[in-house]
């Protein structure tokens, strides 16, 4: 840790570094930011992200910063540790350090913002007090459209007509485990259903679904697809079996960022667009324009590189790469994470149109009204345990957290997957 | 809602660095136009192409190898245990080896068998244990060329065959069989490139290997695909240079080689870091390399200034790469 904060800048005694008045400044840096009790020559991998994040912001400090730009710190930090952050920063504020805060999520920026620039199409749109402007008037500005439009819409965009959990089950996994994190998991999922999956940070829904896809080590547990034993041993197997994963990270799990648009949405179908090992380009191309139309990505051309593409984009051709399957079973991990509020309705409004008779749909999401608005049925999952199986629409969000938090209150209804 | 524009036929992106191979040959051929005495005759022309032949080959090969993120240093060695048992084949009495044509076939067959099952075996290191290419290659790199001189005692083998011979030295239509052989590897090659799904898993493999195993591309046997045809282009150009030499010389047979094949792709403006393959950068990238090496030879300047040259232009196309990710 203390290696990292004086990286380049160490404090040098005959000409090597000075190993205490690291650990020294290290200490007092700590302090700052209410990490005081962590030893400064612990290795920064033993930390968790929320630790690691407090650590990037003392280092900022050991330059004196007297502005420190953040983008996006919360992304993978659970509520308690954004309290922390929130805690850090009034101290710097109180200190005269100012602080760029880069956020799509709104309530934080209520929360710790004084001053808000609005960004939209690389362009500034508005800046100024943000006590000033209500909710509606920001979301409105981000978007570019008029508040009243926005109020007459819900705030996802999911449109499910009517509950259907009476499908035929789909899934079945009985006393699934992935070491360390998911140790004991199961769950049904019917076809023509969207199962939400309700979990904190570290709790196993990723490795939930990569034990799903074959993408993570099984240790222990069994599947069951239309019945039938199913194991995947890869991606691959799982794919042909007809279960298909979009996972949380594009950048490194999802999409080749170096390829085309076209070459990734058909990376997963290659053998049925060509022959005798040969690609059809014809059928590569209606293939692609097909999705690319259907799920509205925004590009100059297919040939465009998927890296330039904004989140939320990269997020429909990772979607469309997955639907190009004809997937039995859709697994989205947080689908929405990271993308801009004007995408994000329309892959909600995706996701509420995949799932049908014949398909269904596994969705992880950080998002509690994602989770809540999109779900038919809610498996909540706490240290990588199943807690609870809930019905979505008898089921509060306050409920939902207290499973995904604590034990006590949700062992007095335990539910069966 | 969505905006889809019409087709552009350029794929990727065009910068200098893709162009830097073009320019720094014209530049070379506009020198010699001017310094070397009658440098525009047919004679240059099969010269160089044929001189360079046995290279390209190994590129195209090193190309993919290097679009999956790898590399292959063990070419050199391939070349040698290749050269060792079709050698061996060459001198037998039977009767087989010395029929018209199918002699020539048998031996290129065995050598592009032998030198693709040691190029499998680093597949299996590389895709199947997960080995470090560059460990792995260089383990079979030194434990091939042992091999090779195992098998062959050490001794140097004199090639009488006069099959062998000509298909090295022949000629076909005005140009030289080994021209003509470099043609389809280098046309193949960019088939597959273009429009194999082999192709496409190469560059999605080298892009992000994560994300190809995501999409379900089977990582593991594209791997050892590909160092595999790497092996067996390495049988050919085994062939090639016995039958120039008119020897097998496992000690020194592909000795190095693995340098100027790495170059050419290196220079042709194909990434080390993967998944962009360049197939015509690499061409030009070993069109560069052999002309370089002909001007200096026809100019008389000593191999050791020569070596410095080329150095310095393998460096140059390196730093134009890293001016392009900025």
């Amino acid at each position: 840790m203390a290696e990292n904060i004086f990286l380049a800048k160490e404090p040098r005694k005959y000409g090597f570094a000075d190993r205490e008045a690291m650990v020294r400044g290290t200490r007092q840096l700590l302090e700052r930011v209410g990490m005081g009790q962590t030893d400064p020559n612990s290795p920064l991998e033993r930390l968790n992200t929320a630790s690691q994040q407090m650590v990037a912001i003392a280092r900022a400090l050991s330059f004196d910063a007297r502005l420190i730009i953040m983008d996006e710190p919360t992304s993978s930090l659970h509520d308690r540790e954004v309290d922390t952050l929130f805690r850090v920063i009034r101290q710097l504020k109180a200190d005269g350090v100012s602080v760029i805060f880069i956020s799509h999520k709104l309530d934080e920026l209520y929360r710790i913002c004084d001053q808000i620039t609005v960004l939209r199409d690389g362009a500034t749109v508005l800046t100024g007090a943000l006590s000033d402007l209500s909710r509606l008037d920001l979301v409105a500005t981000m978007l570019g459209r008029k508040p009243e439009a926005i109020a007459a819409g819900a705030q996802t965009a999911f449109t499910r007509a009517e509950q259907r959990t009476t499908g035929e089950t789909l899934l079945r996994a009985q006393g699934v485990a992935s070491w360390p994190r998911l140790r004991n998991a199961s769950l049904s999922v019917r076809s023509g259903e969207i199962l939400g999956i309700a979990g904190l940070l570290g709790s196993g829904r990723s490795e939930l679904a990569s034990a799903i896809f074959g993408a993570g080590d099984l240790n222990a547990g069994t599947f069951e697809l239309d019945g039938r034993p199913y194991r995947a041993k890869n991606p691959r197997a799982a794919i042909r079996a007809g279960v298909a994963l979009t996972p949380e990270d594009r950048k490194t799990e999802g999409l080749v960022g170096i390829m085309s648009i076209a070459d990734n949405m058909t990376l997963s179908i290659l053998k049925r667009i060509s022959r005798f090992g040969f690609i059809s380009r014809r059928k590569e191309r209606e293939l692609a324009n097909e999705y690319a139309q259907r799920l509205g990505v925004r590009m100059t051309s297919l040939d465009q590189p998927v890296k330039e593409l904004s989140g939320g984009n990269q997020q429909k051709v990772l979607l469309a790469r997955s639907l190009a399957v004809k997937p039995r079973l859709l697994i989205l991990d947080e689908p929405t994470r990271g993308v801009d509020v004007g995408a994000k309705l329309e892959i909600q409004r995706i996701i509420s149109d995949i799932a049908d008779k014949d398909r269904g749909v596994i969705l992880i999401s950080s998002e509690m009204e994602e989770i809540a608005e999109a779900s038919d049925r809610i498996h909540v999952l706490r240290d990588g345990e199943s807690v609870a199986s809930l019905d979505a629409r008898s089921v509060t969000n306050a409920q939902i957290m207290i499973y995904m938090a604590s034990g006590d209150v949700a062992e007095e209804e335990e539910v069966s997957a | 809602m969505s905006v889809v524009a019409p087709l552009r036929l350029k794929r990727g992106e065009v910068s200098l660095a893709d162009w830097g191979v073009w320019i720094a040959l014209i530049g070379l051929v506009i020198f010699n136009a001017f310094a070397t005495s009658r440098f525009f005759s047919l004679q240059t022309l099969q010269t160089n192409l044929t001189q360079m032949a046995a290279i390209a080959i190994l590129a195209m090969g090193m190309t993919l190898v290097v679009a999956t993120g790898g590399i292959d240093l063990s070419i050199g060695a391939l070349m040698a245990l290749a050269g060792a048992f079709a050698g061996t084949a060459m001198v037998t009495d039977l009767p087989i080896m010395h029929t018209p044509l199918i002699g020539v076939i048998l031996v290129l067959l065995i050598a592009i068998v032998v030198a693709g099952l040691f190029g499998l075996v680093n597949g299996f290191l590389i895709g199947g244990l997960g080995l470090q290419p560059i460990i792995a290659t260089l383990g079979v790199l030194i434990a091939g060329r042992g091999i090779a001189q195992l098998i062959t005692s050490g001794r140097l083998f004199t090639v009488d065959d006069a099959q062998v011979l000509d298909l090295a030295r022949g000629q076909f239509l005005g140009l030289s069989n080994q021209a003509w052989l470099m043609f389809v590897v280098i046309a193949a090659a960019a088939l597959l490139r273009r429009s194999s799904v082999f192709g496409r898993y190469v560059v999605a493999i080298g892009g992000n290997e994560l994300a190809a195993r995501s999409a379900g591309v089977p990582v593991r046997s594209m791997k050892i695909a590909v160092y595999t045809l790497m092996g067996c282009l390495a049988g050919v150009a085994a062939v090639l240079s016995i039958g120039i030499n008119g020897t097998v010389d496992t000690a020194n047979l592909g000795l190095n080689w693995e340098f100027t094949v790495i170059s050419a792709v290196v220079v042709g403006g194909t990434p080390l870091t993967g998944g962009r393959p360049r197939i015509a950068g690499t061409v030009g990238g070993v069109a560069l390399l052999q002309l370089l090496t002909f001007t200096l030879a026809s100019h008389n300047i000593p191999k050791e200034v020569a070596n410095l040259i080329q150095a310095a232009v393998i460096v140059a196309a390196v730093a134009l790469q890293l001016r392009r990710k900025k």
